[in-house]
């Protein structure tokens, strides 16, 4: 497939990119995540994670099986400060941002 | 207009007209569809570009995961207009451009 | 907020596992990302494929539309839509995001009933808009009633995808063909085949796209058919790479997962109770491995009826009387629709001590 096709499109990741990972020697989704941000952008590799591990199967050999699938992490959704910060049940680090003053002289 | 009044398999249902506006301009729509719905029956896909490379954005998955339909809603930025229905006087924008993160009165 | 279990997912597969948890007396708690009840019933307009025995032959909407009025009626049963799980508190309270607040709820029993997605098709120009996924041209089309475009190209062969393009065709959209870019086409059911084929809507093997071009959105596509270029103008690309299970939040309880090709990839390890290795986790629906809408019912009511077991709501001889009715109407519907499917289904509860992965690193 043409290299300079899209895989992440949050992020705009294409093929070529990824490949360039590979051949330093990534090895998981993760890793390729942490070098190019593919997968770090607003979806969070809900979309990107099958073709970049067909991609990886593809170079490495490893089966589907061997890769594991993109760590998701909490939030799991996209979450926004102020909402956070709307969280009256225990005191809130994200709230004391939002609020006047020192969060320490509290 | 891309509306399907008459459905082959679906039964008519009461349409409850509401007007929204999109980039300033007045559309009138049905209540009840989503916000990406009410564009694309005005023939309007692109709804944002990417950050990067500035491509045209729009719909894709329609439920909410792939995070590519992004429209400014009532001031509020990144919503995804596939998850969000329309409202009376809902004013829409394009997501043409990240929002300034600094807020304005910490400008130096 | 305070419960006895949550539902993950108010889709078939959450509606039916509350339906049948609150029938035995559970308090339940569905949880819904969207604004209403009815998960991918909601844009599904066909008959339902391989109901299990009893059940009358209805439309996905029908069907949505029983369930969740059942629902709504029951006092056993709490709704929230607009509302996502977003995490987990350190005390097992999970935290939802409904837009404007975050709320924590406590509950005993979890069933992860969030379904599945589509995968994306990928060639130059496929972010462009007017490029969608089958599943979101469905639901332009029977949800929101607009038509995405006047014409199109159906990427992929399955039954889903053939269906998809008789109820877009059925609506005014010209669709000029179903590609696939195997020598084989993928649909089982001949029935769609013989439909497709007398609505003219052309089938191209050994097809796929070279490239989408647009000035902002799809107005070309470049096809290559058997090697050969050819050029049409389209305005829509409608994509089916596949059903992928929707997975995410068993990750933040240390599930155990499992690869499985047929059930669609990596999901969460589970018993034949439908409980994953994480106590009081339970999964069904799509979630926990693709398969035909009958199934999908079946496996709520399994999980349905296993949180009511492990509450101590039925005592384990009723529910093993229960549950194994249940598994060969499972067995049954799923034979039917794919032995594969039948088979991974049950090679995936048998080998739960194999999961691949059995706790996360990293």
């Amino acid at each position: 497939m043409d290299k300079s096709v899209m895989i992440c499109r949050c992020e705009e990741i294409n093929i070529d990119e990824i490949e360039t990972v590979l051949k330093l020697g990534a090895e998981r989704f993760d890793d390729i995540k942490r070098i190019t941000r593919c997968g770090m952008g607003p979806c969070q590799a809900k979309m990107c994670f099958k073709p970049v591990a067909q991609l990886i199967s593809d170079y490495t050999g490893k089966s589907l099986s061997e890769i594991p699938p993109a760590r998701a992490r909490m939030p799991l959704r996209m979450t926004r400060m102020s909402v956070m910060a709307s969280n009256q049940d225990s005191g809130s680090t994200v709230k004391a941002v939002f609020e006047d003053g020192d969060p320490d002289d509290k | 207009m891309s509306y399907i009044r008459q459905h082959p398999r679906l039964p008519d249902v009461n349409v409850e007209e509401v007007t929204i506006h999109y980039d300033g301009i007045p559309i009138k729509t049905r209540k009840g569809i989503s916000v990406a719905a009410a564009l694309m029956e005005q023939d309007i896909k692109k709804l944002g570009e990417s950050r990067k490379l500035n491509q045209s954005r729009g719909l894709f998955c329609a439920i909410g995961r792939c995070h590519s339909c992004f429209v400014t809603i009532n001031g509020e930025e990144h919503v995804r207009s596939c998850m969000v229905t329309v409202e009376d006087h809902m004013e829409i924008y394009p997501n043409l451009r990240d929002p300034d993160v600094r807020s304005r009165c910490n400008e130096d | 907020m305070k419960t006895e279990l949550i539902v993950v997912g108010g889709g078939p597969a959450g509606l039916m596992a509350a339906l049948e948890a609150a029938e035995k007396n559970v308090m339940v708690t569905i949880i819904e990302e969207s604004h209403q009840l009815g998960g991918q019933f909601r844009q599904q307009t066909q008959f339902l494929d391989s109901l299990p025995e009893g059940m009358p032959r209805m439309r996905g909407v029908e069907l949505a539309n029983e369930l969740v009025k059942k629902v709504t009626n029951n006092d056993n049963i709490q709704v929230y839509t607009n509302h996502a799980v977003i995490g987990l508190y350190e005390d097992g309270r999970v935290g939802l995001n409904n837009g404007k607040e975050i709320l924590s709820c406590q509950t005993e029993k979890i069933i992860v009933a969030t379904g599945a997605d589509i995968q994306a098709v990928f060639f130059p120009g496929w972010t462009l808009p007017g490029v969608m996924t089958i599943g979101a041209s469905q639901i332009m089309v029977n949800r929101e009633r607009i038509k995405p475009g006047n014409s199109t190209f159906i990427v992929g062969s399955s039954d889903f995808a053939l269906e998809v393009a008789l109820q877009l065709e059925e609506v005014g959209i010209n669709v000029l063909g179903i590609i696939e870019k195997d020598s084989k086409f993928h649909y089982r059911k001949q029935a769609l085949g013989e439909q497709v084929k007398e609505k003219g809507i052309p089938l191209f093997k050994n097809t796929f796209i070279e490239q989408a071009q647009g000035n902002g959105q799809v107005e070309r596509v470049i096809l290559n058919h058997n090697g050969k270029r050819e050029e049409y103008e389209v305005d829509l690309i409608c994509v089916d790479g596949g059903l992928n299970p929707i997975v995410e939040l068993c990750q933040l309880y240390d599930c155990s997962f499992t690869y499985n090709e047929t059930l669609g990839g990596w999901i969460p390890s589970y018993q034949s109770n439908f409980q994953t290795s994480a106590d009081g986790v339970f999964v069904a629906g799509n979630a926990a491995g693709i398969t035909c809408q009958g199934a999908v019912l079946v496996t709520g009511k399994l999980a349905g009826l296993s949180v009511a077991e492990s509450l101590g709501k039925v005592s384990a001889q009723e529910a093993n009387l229960i549950r194994s009715h249940y598994w060969s109407e499972l067995s049954k519907v799923e034979q039917e629709f794919n032995p594969l499917v039948h088979e991974a289904r049950m090679e995936h509860v048998q080998n739960i001590d194999q999961a691949q992965i059995k706790v996360y690193e990293s």
